[in-house]
């Protein structure tokens, strides 16, 4: 796993808002979820999957424990909502190909942890609208991300991003019926 | 305009125009909006947010039990005098939280069928016509004459789902053995009728969740009484949690009072769930009251109350005329229906019902009484935190062909392999595609499909269809379905000896999960065999510790059930040694073992080390989880009691002091932990001489339990005789003597007479009119305290002898001097031999004075 304070660097090259160290960063958050949940899949039973708010809750916890005087809530929930989508939304690619039979590439295993039970088209399709909504108002896009992919409720969103739950849930209102009419006329 | 103007404008009248009636919106946004694309998208936007079906964003990836966010539309109106479908409503019979219930009738060219019509508020079961139609095979096949009928159902005219039932006109079972005063063969014959038509629902895999008197009604008929159930399967018609490959329970259940732990968890409902709520029935048709109650609490002191609080025997809530009868066999078979876990239950009602009939017929009983403690906690809250649903269980199929992938690529096995299992699975998938069933196939039919193709699809490849068989296995056990998933780990472990011979650490693998299987159903003795032969093998391996750790700790545990602590103890400690030597230790997993080990040094009486133990647990805690986590502050209260045991009350007082403030930064201020902590807090500071202290917090603890329980709880009653004893003292003579007597009517009201809580409140009390010189009082009241503490400590029990040596002292200054001196004598003796007992001096010094006093009074001696 990554060296601590090399993560605690690039988190404050991200606040500064250096969109590279954020694409360094994810790899590294995920390789320590994935870590992680291959140590709560061996505390519980073996068939149990992974709650990801959990996961992701506890990856902070180790991270703010390690005495590198790290204490970014906020930054690391945001990447992790970040890495989250981006590894379900190359997970979906793969599988897609795959049904397609574009060559027979296995699935990337540790990733299996974490699929969850959606189809690939829906997911890929919610992460182009994402990613135009992005485009449009890139607070309304986090809070989706932090709703959709990590499953924080509107407090624990509001508490992230350091607004008031007023504003989060005003934002998330507006934000689900725009992707749902866009989402539908795709469809 | 440039798109992000343009998108925070439509965002502003969006959520402006929400501000609105609905139907002012499309007007006001004509007014403020003269942008006809721009009104477009927002009426879009609009249309979406009114619509009652969910979108993709309404299912995270991973949803959480407290993310439900419907908003229901609860407004009924009465239908009196119309028509519903084919019905014509007739009459009111009731309302309810989802809906109302009325009495209609259809009238068809031959005849005129009644039935009573529940008529549901249109937003609890948002896309109810698909259930309805998905369930209403299921229920038709349910054909019992105990089962009420659904005759039809479907979706008014105005979009409210109703169903139409078999109307009954019978009295809850509870009301009708009330009110025809049956006795108790007459109530247990009632019992196993409402048992026989369960059981035949449970036949058919039909589960009914919402068991209880209003569902269970009595008819009078010509052949006698005859029980109807209401409303059978209706709950999972109406539920929240469904198909949904997404959602996991979320609403709780229908009626809390009738929960079971796993309904409350947001676990798998399986027929176990009626089983718990048929014991919760029979508890209050015995004994005439529920065996706890949660009217009126929160969410989380009801789980408490559900999951965690083992229910006062059934004698004990029974009236004194039947208590008698209740005890033994009944208390247990009760016992045994209500377990926390569901795998220690009947599996179904049929064998409840076997159970009773066997006693009913004077033979011997299966359920036999829960002989040593056990964590009635542990087993849900290992689970809670997956909350376990139809969606998980795709999941973990996928889990855990991901692992068995790996393995065959480590083996270099040829790539078709993986490729054969990943299109098994699509397969599999595939048919549970929301898109392509109809949004429901049934988990478990799900699952017997693949266990049946399974062996024919790797018909080739034994071991990976040993590894697919274990994940099976699994899920079903995580489904609550015991049998089945036996069945698959047996399955496992024959393909595998087959191919590996006897030792084959793949092999051991599966006897370890056979074990753990039997060992978590109570079945001891197959599990002892099971795991006996997996540790063997185990031992001879290299690089296998995690699996000799996990045999180790399952058979630690048979040992303990088995009453052999020193067995546990040896193989605990084994188990921790072999977590420790794991490649890449996982100190969550090591301090679990430490705390098994501690838990038996404790019952061997081995108290410092039990302390030194939990000391370790309570470091690794610190160094694992956030400094607020709350599993730090419950290792600190246990400590604290194992501080005060050894009589380190310095240091008992600081682990309890670290452990409140935690509890008072992490908890809710109502919460049972926190008025437990406090409570045990007090008797602290009394032996640090901290009485006011020690007062307030009991004090703290009783407001707890009055706001949450009541004042009729022994809860409330302990730390009421504590805070009594503070007082006390402090030199409150009359307050305290009257906090006693209190204390021990609610003790009496609450528990048997002969409970050790009665033992204790009565010695204080006993002790105070002592100490007061008021000994014809106290006499009585001290032979009780010792006659009840007689009966449960063993007659060189330090306890024991204090109150023997205070009883002595009493009858001494009566006159009683025989029975007087030999009291005396003996709890001298006891104690003298108990080192550090700070009570042994003042036996002592009792034992002289009353020997000073027969030297003063000639005459007296003989």
């Amino acid at each position: 796993m990554a060296d601590v304070h090399e993560i605690t660097r690039l988190l404050a090259q991200v606040r500064e808002g250096d969109d590279e160290a954020l694409r360094r960063l994810i790899p590294i958050v995920y390789d320590q979820l994935r870590v992680l949940a291959h140590q709560q899949r061996r505390r519980r039973n073996p068939g149990e999957t992974v709650n990801t708010t959990a996961l992701v809750h506890e990856a902070y916890e180790k991270l703010a424990r390690s005495g590198s005087g790290f204490n970014d809530r906020q930054h690391f929930f945001r990447v992790a909502a970040r890495a989250m989508r981006e590894v379900l939304v190359d997970h979906a690619r793969a599988q897609r190909r795959q049904k397609r039979g574009g060559g027979q590439r296995p699935l990337p295993l540790d990733e299996d942890l974490f699929l969850p039970p959606q189809r690939p088209d829906h997911l890929l399709a919610l992460d182009e609208a994402l990613t135009r909504l992005t485009a449009l108002d890139t607070r309304q896009a986090e809070i989706v991300e932090l709703r959709y992919f990590v499953g924080l409720t509107i407090p624990e969103a509001a508490e992230v991003l350091d607004l008031s739950p007023a504003t989060v849930k005003r934002d998330w209102t507006a934000a689900r019926a725009w992707l749902h009419h866009t989402l539908s006329e795709a469809a | 305009m440039t798109p992000t103007d343009r998108y925070a404008r439509v965002t502003t009248l969006f959520s402006d125009a929400l501000e609105r009636a609905p139907e002012e919106r499309t007007t006001w946004l004509a007014d403020a909006c003269d942008d006809p694309d721009i009104r477009h998208e927002v009426e879009a936007m609009l249309a979406h947010q009114m619509a009652e079906a969910p979108g993709p964003l309404d299912q995270p990836v991973f949803a959480r039990p407290d993310s439900a966010n419907n908003e229901a539309d609860t407004e009924a109106n009465p239908l009196l005098g119309q028509r519903v479908g084919v019905w014509h409503v007739t009459g009111l019979l009731g309302r309810g939280g989802m809906g109302t219930v009325y009495r209609a009738e259809r009238a068809d060219d031959t005849f005129t069928q009644h039935a009573a019509l529940k008529l549901v508020h249109p937003g609890f079961a948002p896309d109810f016509r698909l259930r309805f139609l998905r369930e209403r095979a299921l229920l038709a096949g349910l054909d019992h004459p105990g089962i009420a009928r659904l005759l039809d159902g479907g979706v008014a005219a105005d979009g409210a789902p109703f169903l139409a039932m078999e109307l009954v006109d019978g009295e809850p079972i509870t009301a009708y053995a009330e009110a025809h005063g049956l006795d108790l063969r007459e109530r247990l014959g009632l019992f196993l009728q409402v048992c026989d038509a369960v059981a035949h629902a449970h036949l058919h895999l039909i589960v009914h969740r919402d068991l209880k008197p209003p569902h269970i009604l009595v008819e009078n008929t010509e052949g006698g009484p005859r029980v109807k159930l209401l409303d059978f399967g209706i709950a999972k018609l109406l539920s929240e949690e469904d198909d949904g490959l997404t959602r996991t329970g979320s609403s709780g259940p229908l009626t809390p009072s009738y929960a079971s732990p796993e309904q409350f968890l947001g676990l798998p409902i399986t027929t176990a769930t009626d089983v718990y709520a048929l014991g919760l029935v029979l508890y209050e048709l015995l004994t005439g009251v529920r065996p706890y109650s949660v009217d009126g609490l929160g969410a989380s002191q009801a789980e408490r109350v559900i999951c965690d609080t083992i229910p006062t025997p059934l004698s004990a809530s029974a009236p004194p005329e039947v208590a008698r009868a209740l005890r033994g066999d009944l208390d247990t078979m009760v016992g045994k229906a209500l377990a926390k876990e569901p795998a220690r239950r009947y599996p179904t009602a049929a064998d409840l019902a076997a159970d009773l009939r066997r006693y009913l017929g004077g033979l011997p009983v299966e359920a036999r009484p829960a002989t040593l403690r056990y964590r009635a906690s542990r087993f849900l809250r290992r689970h809670r935190i997956a909350s376990v649903s139809a969606a998980l269980v795709v999941a973990a199929l996928i889990a855990g062909a991901g692992v068995a992938l790996w393995q065959a690529q480590a083996a270099r096995a040829e790539a078709a392999k993986a490729v054969a299992m990943n299109d098994f699975l699509v397969g599999l998938l595939a048919s549970a595609d929301p898109t392509v069933q109809g949004r429901d196939v049934r988990v478990a039919s799900l699952l017997d499909q693949a266990a049946a193709d399974l062996d024919s699809v790797f018909a080739g490849q034994p071991d990976v269809a040993a590894t697919m068989h274990t994940t099976l296995g699994e899920t079903y056990y995580q489904l609550g379905l015991y049998t089945e998933a036996e069945a698959q780990h047996v399955r496992a472990l024959a393909l595998r000896e087959r191919l590996y011979g006897p030792r084959h650490p793949d092999v051991v693998r599966a006897q370890d999960n056979l074990g753990f299987l039997w060992v978590q159903q109570d079945r001891l003795a197959p599990a002892d065999s099971i795991l006996a032969l997996a540790l063997a093998s185990a031992r001879t391996f290299r690089d296998e510790d995690d699996l000799l750790a996990s045999i180790l700790s399952s058979l630690g545990t048979v040992r303990w059930w088995q009453g052999d602590a020193q067995a546990a103890l040896d193989l605990h400690q084994q188990a921790v040694a072999a977590y420790e030597s794991v490649d890449e230790p996982d100190e969550i997993e090591i301090a679990a073992g430490m705390g098994n080990v501690a838990d038996v040094l404790h019952d061997l009486g081995r108290d410092d080390e039990a302390v030194a133990t939990m000391e370790r647990v309570l470091s690794t805690y610190r160094r694992a989880y956030a400094p607020t986590n709350a599993r730090i502050a419950m290792a600190l209260r246990d400590l604290s009691s194992g501080y005060y045991g050894l009589r380190r009350y310095d240091d008992a007082v600081h682990a309890n002091e670290e452990a409140l403030a935690l509890f008072r930064r992490t908890v809710d201020p109502d919460s049972p932990d926190l008025a437990n902590t406090l409570s045990n807090h007090g008797p602290v500071l009394i032996k640090v001489g901290r009485y006011a202290e020690a007062e307030a917090a009991e004090r703290e603890a009783m407001g707890i339990y009055e706001r949450t329980v009541g004042t009729e709880h022994q809860g409330y009653a302990a730390a009421l005789l504590k805070a009594s004893q503070a007082q006390e003292l402090q030199g409150q003579i009359a307050e305290a003597e009257a906090g006693m007597r209190r204390a021990i009517a609610i003790f009496r009201a609450t528990g048997p007479e002969d409970h050790p809580a009665m033992g204790h409140s009565q010695l204080a009390l006993g002790k105070l009119l002592a100490a007061q010189g008021r000994d014809t009082e106290a006499e009585p009241i001290l032979r009780r305290a010792f006659a009840i503490r007689s009966s449960e400590l063993a007659p060189d029990h330090p306890d024991r002898a204090d109150i023997a040596s205070r009883l002595g002292e009493v009858l001494g200054r009566l006159g009683e001097r025989a029975e007087a001196e030999s009291l005396l004598v003996a709890g001298d003796n006891v104690l003298r031999r108990t080192p550090g007992d700070e009570r042994a001096p003042e036996a002592a010094a009792r034992l002289a004075a009353f020997r000073g006093t027969q030297a003063t009074k000639p005459g007296a001696s003989d």
